[in-house]
């Protein structure tokens, strides 16, 4: 059998334990990857950090702030609303890539295991490089296009009808977490869009004001940058908002092969 | 209201259709910023001219004050900020910048403060952490400068955050890089929010009487023959803050709207 293993300098090695105060009752263990670029090579670690769980709030993000203030300010994690609406700190935690904001410790036994999204290349600690992703995004120009209103400045209306098309696609917060827990992303991260963008990308799609619909279909329609998507279904698994990327992926395709028929 | 009780059951595990959520006061948006006018250049008075722009300097969004809020922040008014005043910023660059214009050449050592602050924090070997500090000013400032203010209360806040900003002296940092340094990055915003605290209580003080989010307990009614004024603050590196006044625009920019009269606002 052949044994794939990480490049060597990839290996995660053990790294510091932080012990909780011996009074402490009720304690969790974080395991939390490290990696410092400005001594690239120094292999990645996972630090351990005990912490009294009377002392943190709730959710991941609570018990990773309370390390920073508390146990260690040199822990390095992406954070902004708290609330699961701005999509800063996903990451992977207990082995499923989510919002530390609004994954509570509470739904994990034992050791919390905390790396940051997969496959992406890593800047520090917890905070992924996303610029490709962005790229991606951008590429697909995600924004109304339509010629100027004849009307005059009014409003472009739509039917509730029309309307209740984005349900499910506008809610998206762009956290990458579905985009990095796809293997055909993995993979061709590269060539392939990935679920996070061909939402974004359907979402005006299925926009009824839009005009380009058409040329948004004709530039989606490529071996890789759609049909990379093997409806795997880690995108809709993930998605910590309950959305459904592959079922966006599946109305693109669709909507290629009925404009051919 | 579905969003309120789910929010409701996932941050503070209660079931809405049982229990009453807990709520309590926190800063949702800091009203006032750098005083701008209409085409959002910042404005500081100098030499008598109220209206002075400080020249290539502009601000918008919350961290300006076009001051067509009045004396408070409603719903929406973010948009006024978004859509009016970026519009209008844009255009006023457009109108200023001839094209092809060389840049200015810098003073000697231009930069050389902003250095000086970034390593003096990056290298700070205090005793209090960046997060000691800061839980100490949003103590201080839930507890004295909250919704309902009293003379008492403010000025007891201003020594203490005096205080605060003297403990700055004494902070430590322990992430020393250069690449995505979070912990410096809280230390500045944390310099920044004590400045910001200082010139909030220092004006909340000075101003005895209430109006729009400034509510005061010892002084309920609104005074515009003595406060019909803008609030100016300056806060120095020492923590010294000096207050100055500029009067409310009482025109408006047409002749097809007349001002709105002065009235109280009543509920």
């Amino acid at each position: 059998m052949v044994e794939f293993t990480l490049p060597k300098n990839s290996k995660i090695t053990k790294g510091k334990t932080h012990k909780a105060s011996s009074t402490a009752k009720n304690t969790k263990i974080f395991a939390i990857y490290r990696w410092d670029p400005e001594n690239p090579e120094v292999n990645p670690r996972l630090d351990y950090y005990e912490i009294d769980l009377t002392q943190s709030g709730t959710m991941i993000l609570d018990a990773l702030i309370h390390i920073k203030d508390k146990i260690d300010p040199t822990l390095t994690f992406r954070r902004s609303c708290r609330e699961g609406v701005c999509g800063s700190c996903s990451m992977n935690i207990d082995g499923t890539n989510t919002l530390a904001c609004i994954k509570p410790i509470s739904e994990i036994k034992d050791t919390v295991k905390i790396y940051p999204l997969p496959h992406m290349p890593v800047i520090k600690d917890l905070v992924p490089d996303l610029s490709m992703a962005y790229e991606q995004l951008a590429s697909v120009e995600p924004w109304l296009k339509a010629s100027p209103s004849t009307e005059g400045a009014r409003e472009r209306l739509q039917s509730p009808e029309e309307r209740a098309k984005l349900d499910g696609l506008w809610e998206c917060i762009l956290c990458m977490c579905c985009s990095t827990s796809c293997p055909s992303y993995w993979w061709n991260g590269d060539k392939y869009l990935g679920p996070a963008t061909l939402l974004q990308s359907y979402r005006w799609v299925a926009d009824s004001r839009d005009e380009h619909t058409e040329e948004r279909l004709d530039q989606l329609e490529d071996p890789f940058k759609l049909y990379r998507c093997h409806t795997i279904m880690n995108c809709t698994n993930t998605c910590p908002k309950g959305l459904n990327p592959a079922k966006a992926i599946g109305e693109i395709k669709q909507k290629i092969a009925l404009k051919k028929s | 209201m579905p969003g309120i009780s789910e929010t409701a059951k996932i941050f503070a595990g209660v079931d809405t259709t049982k229990a009453p959520i807990p709520v309590t006061p926190t800063v949702h948006y800091n009203m006032g910023g750098v005083p701008t006018n209409y085409h959002a250049e910042v404005v500081s008075p100098r030499n008598g001219d109220l209206e002075a722009v400080v020249p290539g300097l502009m601000a918008i969004g919350e961290g300006a004050c076009v001051s067509v809020h009045g004396a408070n922040r409603l719903g929406t008014n973010s948009l006024l900020d978004l859509v009016v005043f970026g519009r209008a910023a844009a255009l006023r660059a457009q109108s200023l910048i001839k094209p092809n214009t060389p840049l200015r050449s810098l003073p000697k050592g231009a930069g050389e403060q902003s250095f000086a602050r970034l390593d003096r924090l990056r290298h700070a070997k205090g005793t209090l952490k960046t997060s000691a500090i800061r839980l100490q000013m949003q103590k201080t400032m839930q507890a004295h400068c909250s919704v309902f203010r009293r003379q008492d209360i403010l000025a007891a806040g201003l020594t203490k955050m005096q205080e605060i900003h003297t403990s700055l002296q004494d902070i430590a940092l322990f992430d020393r890089s250069l690449i995505w340094n979070s912990d410096l990055m809280e230390a500045l915003e944390l310099e920044n929010l004590i400045g910001q605290s200082l010139v909030t209580l220092a004006s909340a003080l000075a101003r005895q009487e209430s109006r729009g989010g400034h509510a005061r307990d010892d002084y309920p009614k609104r005074e515009d023959q003595k406060w019909l004024k803008h609030t100016l603050d300056w806060v120095d590196g020492k923590g010294e803050i000096k207050l100055e006044y500029r009067p409310v625009h009482m025109y408006t920019l047409t002749d097809e709207v007349e001002v709105v009269p002065l009235q109280e606002r009543v509920y």
